[in-house]
C-alpha cells in the first residue's frame, strides 16, 4: 500500500508542488497582512484569502482527481498493475489518501497560520471561538467533494468531459459554501456528497474492463 | 444479492450526486431571476415603503389640529434587492450570526453605557452574567477602565455565581429597547435605559433584574391555563437589516423673531407637539408569542396587562399562511418585522402600537395601528402604484377601502415591472426542474421551514410558486392541491416525457423488467436529476438476437426481458400441409 502511494504522488507530483507553492504563497500573504495590519483589518483579509485559497484548491485538486483516474485510463496503470498482487481496492485506495494528502499539503498551513492570528484577534476584539474550525472543515470538505468530482469525470474518454465538465461542476459544488454558509447542514450536506461520489467511483472502478 | 446491493449502491450514489448538483444549479437559476425580479422592484418606492399617516394612536384634537404641518406617522422601509442576497446567500448570514457586534447573538441583551456592556444566560449555572466595562476617573485625574461582573438568579444578584440565587431554565432573549433619544428641535441627546425584563418558561414568572441597583423582582406566576408562549420580550423584532420601521411624531411649523439668515435659508422651523417617552411601552414592555400575538406586561408590578396588538400579516401572491387567526402572522413565516410601541411624556401614558411585517419572499410590507386595548386601527401594505389605503374601524371592520394602485407589491414583483414578467416565467420554469417529487414535498413542508432558511433551501424548495400555493389559507385542501398539482404540471409533463424515453432506452439496453420499473419511478419522481443518474449508471449490456421474438437479448440472464422467452426454442408442430413440387 505504502508503495502505491508513493507511486501515485510520484506520477503526480506537479499537483503536490502547485499545492505546496500555493499554500505557501496563502500563509506567507495572510502572515505578512495579518499581522502587519490592524486588528480589525485582518478578519476580511483572512476572509479573502480563505475564498481565494478555495478557489486555487479547486483547480488543483480537481486536476488531481480527474488526472489520476484519465491517464490510468490512457496509460493503462491499472491494466499493469493488475498483473501484479494488487486488488483494485488497494489501487482505488491509494489514489484517495494521495488525494486526501495534496489537500492536507494544501490547506494545513493556511488553517494553523489563520488560528494564530485569530487568537492574537481574540483579544482585541469578540471573534467566535470555533471560526476557524467550522470554515476549514467546510472548506476541506468543499476540497474533498471536488476531488471526488473530479475522480467521477476521469471516467470519461472525451477530453471536453474531463476538462471542462469538472472544472464546472467543481464550480457549482464551491458555491454551495455560499448558499449554506459553513454550518453543521453544509458539512452534512458535503458528508453525504463526498460518501456517495466515492461510492461511485468505487464501484465504477471495480466494474470496468481494464484492457 | 451483492450484486443487488452494488447496483443501489451505485444508482443512489450517483442519483445524489446529480440532485446535489442539479438543485445547486437551479438554485444560482433562481438566485439571478430573484436579483433581476427584484432589482426591478426596488426601482418604485411605493414597492419600497408603506407609511400610515395619520398613525391614529394620538387623540383628534392633535392629529386634526389645523396648525398641523406634518402629521404623525408610521413608516416600514427595506430594500428589496439587497434582501435577496443577505437572504438568499447563507455566508452572509452566518457572518452576521458568528461576529457578535453584527446580530448580538452571543449576547443575551447589550446596551451601552459609556463603553461595553454584554449581558448573556449562561446555560451550565442558570444565571444571567452582566458584564461591563466602564470609563472611571481616577484622583490624579486619569481616566481608567473599570470592570464589573455580576450573576444574576430568581433569588437575586451577586457578584459570584452563588447557589443561592437559584436559576433560571430557559429564560426569554431580551431586545434591546431603543436607549437613545435624538430630538430634531432642540438638538440634544438623551440616554435612557430601560431595566431588562424576562419571562422564563419553566418558572412561568416575568422578572424585572435591575442591575445599577442590584435587585431582582419577580412577577406573580402565570396561571398554567392560559395558552402562553413568549419568545421576545422587550422590543421584538427580526430581520432588523432588512426592514426599517419607526413612528414620527405630529410637526407644527413655528415662526421665531430671531430668525437668523442662516434659518431663513433652510426654510421652515417645526416643533414636536408630543414629546416620546422613553422607553418607548411606557408602563408596558411588549413581548411577542410564538403565534404571533403581542402582549403587554406592567413594568412596575410584572403581570400582564393584555394584548396589545399583533404580527400583521403580509400579501403575497397566494394569500397568507396558516394562523392563531386571521391576518395574523407568525414569526417564523415572516422574512422580518418590527414592533413600535407609543408612549408620550411627561407621564408615560401609553397610546398604542404599530406593527411592520416582511412577506416571507420580501415582496410586501404591511403596516398595521393597534390602540392602547390592543384594537386594529390601520392597516396599510407596499403597492405598485402610487397610494393604497385600508381604514378599519374600531371592531376591525372595513370602513373603506380605496386602491388607486395598479396591483399588490407581492404580485407587483412578479408581473408589474418591465421584463419581470419573463423573468417570472423563467424562474417558474427553473422550479420546474426540480422534479415532481421534490415539489410536492415542497408543497407540504411549506409552512414548516423559518422564512429565510426557506430561501437557502436547495432541496425542498419551499419560496416556490408551490411553497406558496402549499401555504395558501383559506381555501380547501383538495383545491389547493389540484391548483398545486397545476402549478407543478411542467414539471409532471418532463419527468413522464423522461420517462418514456428511460422506458425505450432500458428495453434497448437490456434491462429486466424490475430494474425498468425502478428507474422509470425514479425519473418519475425525480425529473431530471433521475434521467442524470440512468444515464450515469445504467450501461450497455451484451445482446444477442433472442430466438423466440428476434428482438435483442441478455446473455446473462434465463429469459429475454422482453418476451420473457428462455434459452430453449420451442419445438415447431406439425403443420399438417406440404408444399410439394408437381
Amino acid at each position: 500500500m505504502y508503495t502505491l502511494i508513493k507511486r501515485e504522488i510520484e506520477d503526480h507530483i506537479i499537483y503536490f508542488l502547485g499545492a505546496l507553492i500555493l499554500s505557501l504563497l496563502f500563509t506567507a500573504s495572510i502572515a505578512a497582512k495579518g499581522f502587519g495590519g490592524e486588528p480589525a483589518e485582518g478578519l476580511g483579509i483572512i476572509l479573502a484569502a480563505i475564498g481565494i485559497t478555495l478557489a486555487c484548491a479547486t483547480i488543483v485538486i480537481c486536476a488531481l482527481g480527474t488526472s489520476q483516474m484519465h491517464t490510468d485510463k490512457n496509460r493503462k496503470i491499472s491494466a499493469f498493475l493488475s498483473t501484479l498482487p494488487v486488488s483494485r481496492n488497494q489501487i482505488l485506495a491509494a489514489r484517495v489518501i494521495t488525494g486526501l494528502l495534496a489537500l492536507l499539503v494544501l490547506l494545513a498551513a493556511p488553517a494553523i497560520t489563520v488560528e494564530i492570528l485569530l487568537s492574537t484577534l481574540r483579544q482585541e476584539e469578540a471573534v467566535y471561538r470555533y471560526f476557524t474550525v467550522e470554515i476549514f472543515s467546510a472548506v476541506y470538505l468543499l476540497g474533498l467533494g471536488v476531488y471526488c468530482t473530479g475522480l467521477m469525470c476521469g471516467f470519461s474518454s472525451s477530453k471536453i468531459v474531463v476538462t471542462l465538465g469538472s472544472l464546472v461542476l467543481s464550480v457549482v459544488l464551491l458555491t454551495i459554501i455560499l448558499i449554506k454558509g459553513p454550518d453543521i447542514e453544509t458539512l452534512i450536506i458535503l458528508l453525504v456528497y463526498v460518501s456517495a461520489s466515492l461510492a461511485y467511483t468505487w464501484r465504477k472502478f471495480s466494474t470496468i474492463p481494464f484492457i | 444479492m451483492k450484486d443487488l446491493t452494488y447496483t443501489l449502491l451505485k444508482s443512489f450514489a450517483a442519483g445524489f450526486a446529480a440532485l446535489l448538483l442539479l438543485s445547486t444549479a437551479l438554485f444560482w437559476g433562481r438566485f439571478y431571476c430573484d436579483r433581476y425580479l427584484y432589482g426591478r422592484m426596488a426601482q418604485q418606492s411605493t414597492c419600497r415603503s408603506a407609511t400610515i399617516s395619520p398613525s391614529g394612536i394620538l387623540p383628534a384634537e392633535i392629529e386634526k389640529d389645523p396648525n398641523v404641518d406634518i402629521a404623525s406617522s408610521f413608516h416600514g422601509y427595506t430594500e428589496p434587492d439587497a434582501a435577496v442576497i443577505r437572504t438568499r446567500l447563507g455566508i452572509v448570514d452566518y457572518f452576521e450570526r458568528r461576529v457578535p457586534e453584527a446580530r448580538f447573538m452571543l449576547s443575551f441583551y447589550e446596551y451601552v453605557n459609556n463603553g461595553k456592556t454584554d449581558l448573556y444566560f449562561d446555560k451550565k449555572s442558570g444565571l444571567i452574567v452582566y458584564q461591563s466595562e466602564r470609563a472611571k476617573k481616577t484622583n490624579d485625574n486619569k481616566t481608567e477602565r473599570e470592570e464589573i461582573k455580576l450573576y444574576a438568579g430568581p433569588e437575586g444578584i451577586s457578584e459570584k455565581p452563588t447557589k443561592e440565587l437559584g436559576r433560571f431554565y430557559s429564560p426569554v432573549r431580551m431586545q434591546k429597547e431603543p436607549i437613545i433619544y435624538h430630538s430634531r428641535d432642540e438638538m440634544q441627546t438623551e440616554y435612557v435605559r430601560a431595566v431588562p425584563i424576562t419571562y422564563d418558561k419553566k418558572l412561568r414568572r416575568f422578572f424585572k433584574i435591575d442591575f445599577d441597583k442590584r435587585e431582582v423582582k419577580k412577577g406573580p406566576e402565570i396561571d398554567k391555563n392560559i395558552n402562553f408562549r413568549p419568545i421576545q420580550i422587550g422590543q421584538p423584532r427580526k430581520g432588523e437589516y432588512l426592514l426599517s420601521f419607526w413612528w414620527s411624531e405630529p410637526m407644527i411649523e413655528i415662526k421665531r423673531e430671531d430668525k437668523n439668515e442662516a434659518e431663513k435659508r433652510y426654510g421652515k422651523i417645526q416643533k414636536r407637539i408630543v414629546t416620546r417617552f422613553y422607553p418607548p411601552g411606557g408602563q408596558y414592555v411588549p413581548f411577542l408569542d410564538e403565534r404571533g400575538l403581542i402582549f403587554l406586561v406592567d413594568r412596575a408590578t410584572l403581570e400582564i396587562a393584555g394584548e396589545g396588538g399583533y404580527l400583521p400579516a403580509p400579501m403575497s401572491y397566494f394569500g397568507s399562511g396558516k394562523a392563531a387567526r386571521p391576518n395574523v402572522a407568525r414569526p417564523k413565516d415572516l422574512l422580518a418585522f418590527m414592533i413600535e410601541p407609543v408612549a408620550i411624556k411627561p407621564d408615560g401614558k401609553y397610546l398604542g402600537m404599530g406593527a411592520a411585517a416582511l412577506s416571507r419572499d420580501g415582496a410586501s410590507i404591511t403596516v398595521a395601528v393597534f390602540d392602547k386595548e390592543g384594537k386594529l386601527l390601520k392597516m396599510t401594505n407596499t403597492v405598485d402604484g402610487y397610494f393604497s389605503y385600508r381604514d378599519y374601524d374600531g371592531d376591525g371592520i372595513i370602513e373603506s377601502e380605496r386602491y388607486i394602485t395598479q396591483m399588490d407589491s407581492s404580485k407587483a414583483v412578479f408581473w408589474g415591472q418591465p421584463g419581470s414578467p419573463l423573468a417570472t416565467v423563467l424562474r417558474y420554469l427553473i422550479e420546474n426542474l426540480q422534479g415532481p417529487a421534490l415539489n410536492i414535498a415542497s408543497f407540504f413542508t411549506a409552512d414548516s421551514f423559518e422564512a429565510s432558511s426557506g430561501h437557502r433551501a436547495l432541496f425542498l424548495v419551499t419560496n416556490s410558486f408551490i411553497g406558496m400555493k402549499g401555504r395558501q389559507a383559506g381555501v380547501s385542501f383538495s383545491w389547493k392541491f389540484f391548483g398545486g398539482l397545476l402549478l407543478i404540471a411542467p414539471s409532471i409533463i418532463l419527468s413522464v416525457l423522461l420517462a418514456w424515453s428511460v422506458k425505450r432506452d432500458a428495453l434497448t439496453k437490456g434491462l429486466c423488467k424490475k430494474e425498468r420499473l425502478c428507474w422509470i419511478a425514479g425519473v418519475l419522481c425525480f425529473g431530471l436529476a433521475g434521467y442524470i443518474s440512468y444515464r450515469l449508471c445504467c450501461k450497455q449490456a451484451g445482446l444477442i438476437n433472442c430466438r423466440n421474438c428476434g428482438m435483442s437479448r441478455r446473455v446473462d440472464m434465463d429469459v429475454c426481458h422482453r418476451c420473457g422467452g428462455s434459452w430453449l426454442v420451442p419445438e415447431l408442430e406439425d403443420p399438417g400441409w406440404r408444399v410439394r413440387d408437381n
